[in-house]
């Protein structure tokens, strides 16, 4: 008998919950008043440290059929100049942001174009933001740079203008490399993009690249997803990804299940799924791959560092444009996704930041970092100690108790690890740091919240027993296997 | 060119729908077959832009090859078939009127004239028809 089903007969939690990506805290409540805001409530005049730098570019060709990211669609045509308002806009919100000592005296350890679709942008408006960010910031030696984005808008001029750019590292959103199957989820690109740009780039000299493959879309079969991992392995590529596919609320591809007109996804619980994953994982380390964090995998050194600086040594973000999120100075702030909005009010001198989370309490500042570094499978003492002044041990020991009565971490004398029963619970263990404040919270469904802070905002909308069930309870009779999953908690 | 006469349809529907939802089901021209009864299946050859080859296999008759003439993300698309009588142009355009979207399908068909009557008879009626029926379908998916 297999750990995964054993995990079926007992299970550690009464339900599992599944999250593409982490935001936390997940409530955020809407506010006026941009600059205003921001300079009564946060010291933009104090020195600054190190920091991420995200970029938006809010444009697809279309929206893939489930995607919660999707901001606005953008004709190849542009006849009203949608995208060089946008990035003059872009650019003057960045530098708008480096007048303040707190970002103008930081360093920038990475950036990251994404979107939407980074890579969407004409080879001019491209190389004038990479540009402004160098003009406008002090970038360290050792920075990472990546753009993210869809192999459909690389031709010749643009793959040979990011070879001998800044940018040091793609990341392509490949999904898979089955026409039949990047139909169905409606993915911009064609199925021989992806390789035939991939090829491109590795050719030119150019092998930082990260691509993100999904799985268990509908009419994904084990079969497809094995030709899928076999040109991943034909690729050779350092670094990927593996998402299980999503139906989320309020898309077509919802619609278009609902009604009939394309099949469900398989039950991520049944056993087709959790060979595709297991398969991927087996292939992935066979071929010299790590997975060094939830669900990316990695050649030695390939690590991206993106995430590394964000969540791991968690320092500030700074993220500028349309439906981004940043965090500093214990505060999440959130920018809306409507373009001609934002162009606007970048165009009036201020600043659009239309949400934002109270200041966190040191226990919530503790608590985040728990939650992104779990990502990572483990949290070292020492380090926790450095970042906060406290003991990791003492500041969560009811919760650290409780996770190891169900078999899911291992307290060693520098770290708590995940177990595998851990690995496999691993969404279900970070909600146990949530801060009790944050459940039940169905207050925040009616903010505003874009790209996956709704995802996690529906997560709490529920009850702490919900997800993590009665705190004195060790296990739980698994549920049934259900058709189909659509988004956590609905 | 042999002279040619023009044959023109249109549907409009008004629906409580997201542009880019309606969009995307146009994009995934392999799922044309969900909201257009007159086609058993369509093939792709690349992406969905200007100058693509789509090939449709109708419910009844052979495969034809069609191109994307026109593509405007968010906004239209224009296919055409050449055929032994002439050219039939599909057009798809979809726009904002308050909060609801407006969708409008239209075929255009050039007839050279010593085919004229055939057509009229046995072609245009259905043509005209899945017109009206296919935007339906198409409503039925994308409405709320």
């Amino acid at each position: 008998m297999t750990m995964l089903e054993e995990v079926r007969l007992a299970d550690p939690y009464p339900n599992k919950c599944y999250l593409p990506f982490i935001l936390y805290p997940p409530g955020m409540h809407r506010i006026s008043g941009g600059k205003e805001w921001l300079e009564s409530h946060i010291d933009m005049q104090q020195q600054g440290g190190d920091f991420v730098l995200y970029l938006g570019v809010p444009f697809c060709r279309t929206r893939c059929k489930s995607c919660p990211y999707f901001i606005s669609l953008l004709s190849e045509k542009d006849s009203r100049g949608r995208e060089e308002a946008y990035v003059d806009a872009l650019i003057a919100d960045m530098k708008r942001w480096a007048e303040y000592p707190k970002f103008a005296t930081g360093t920038v350890r990475n950036i990251y174009i994404g979107g939407g679709t980074g890579s969407i942008l004409k080879v001019a408006n491209l190389r004038r933001l990479v540009d402004a960010v160098f003009e406008t910031f002090t970038v360290s030696e050792d920075y990472e740079f990546t753009l993210e984005g869809n192999a459909r808008d690389f031709d010749e001029e643009k793959i040979d203008y990011v070879v001998s750019s800044k940018i040091n590292r793609l990341s392509f959103g490949v999904q898979s490399f089955q026409p039949e199957i990047l139909s169905v989820i409606g993915s911009p690109h064609a199925a021989t993009d992806s390789a035939r740009v991939i090829k491109a780039f590795q050719e030119r000299g150019l092998r930082n690249i990260q691509l993100d493959l999904m799985f268990n879309m509908p009419g994904h079969t084990l079969d497809i997803w094995r030709r899928d991992l076999e040109t991943l392995a034909e690729l050779d590529v350092p670094h990927f990804t593996i998402y299980l596919y999503r139906i989320h609320k309020d898309t077509i591809q919802h619609k278009l299940i609902s009604k009939g007109k394309i099949a469900s996804p398989q039950d991520p619980e049944g056993p087709m799924v959790k060979a595709m994953y297991e398969e991927a994982v087996e292939i992935a380390e066979s071929l010299g791959y790590s997975m060094y964090m939830v669900d990316h995998f990695c050649k030695p050194g390939y690590e991206n560092m993106y995430n590394h600086w964000n969540w791991r040594v968690y320092i500030d973000t700074l993220a500028v444009g349309p439906g981004s999120y940043s965090y500093f100075d214990g505060y999440r702030l959130g920018t809306e996704t409507d373009v001609d909005k934002y162009i606007d009010t970048v165009n009036d001198g201020d600043f659009l930041i239309s949400t934002i989370t109270d200041k966190l309490s040191p226990r919530v500042q503790r608590e985040r970092y728990v939650v992104f570094a779990l990502l990572y499978y483990e949290i070292e003492y020492a380090y926790y100690q450095s970042k906060f002044g406290s003991s990791f041990l003492e500041d969560f020991a009811d919760e650290l108790q409780r996770l190891e009565r169900k078999g899911l971490i291992e307290l060693t004398d520098d770290r708590m690890k995940l177990t595998q029963l851990g690995l496999v619970w691993h969404t279900n263990v970070i909600l146990e740091f949530f801060n009790p404040a944050f459940w039940d919270d169905s207050a925040s469904l009616d903010e505003p919240n874009w790209s996956l802070n709704g995802v996690m905002v529906e997560v709490g909308a529920h009850s702490r027993e919900y997800w993590l069930g009665d705190k004195a309870t060790t296990f739980f009779e698994p549920p049934a296997l259900s058709g189909s999953e659509v988004v956590p908690g609905a | 060119m042999p002279e040619r006469q023009t044959f023109q349809a249109d549907a409009t529907v008004t629906v409580d729908a997201e542009l880019h939802d309606i969009w995307a089901v146009w994009v995934d021209a392999r799922a044309w077959t969900t909201w257009d009864d007159s086609l058993a299946a369509v093939d792709i050859d690349g992406n969905f832009k200007e100058g693509a080859t789509l090939t449709l296999t109708p419910t009844s008759g052979d495969p034809v090859q069609a191109t994307l003439v026109s593509v405007t993300q968010g906004e239209e698309f224009t296919d055409e078939v050449e055929l032994p009588f002439g050219v039939v142009r599909t057009s798809h355009r979809m726009g904002r009127v308050g909060d609801l979207a407006q969708i409008t399908h239209a075929v255009t068909a050039e007839v050279d004239t010593h085919h004229v009557a055939d057509f009229a008879t046995t072609v245009w009626p259905e043509l005209r028809g899945g017109v009206a029926a296919s935007l339906t379908n198409l409503a039925e998916i994308v409405g709320d």
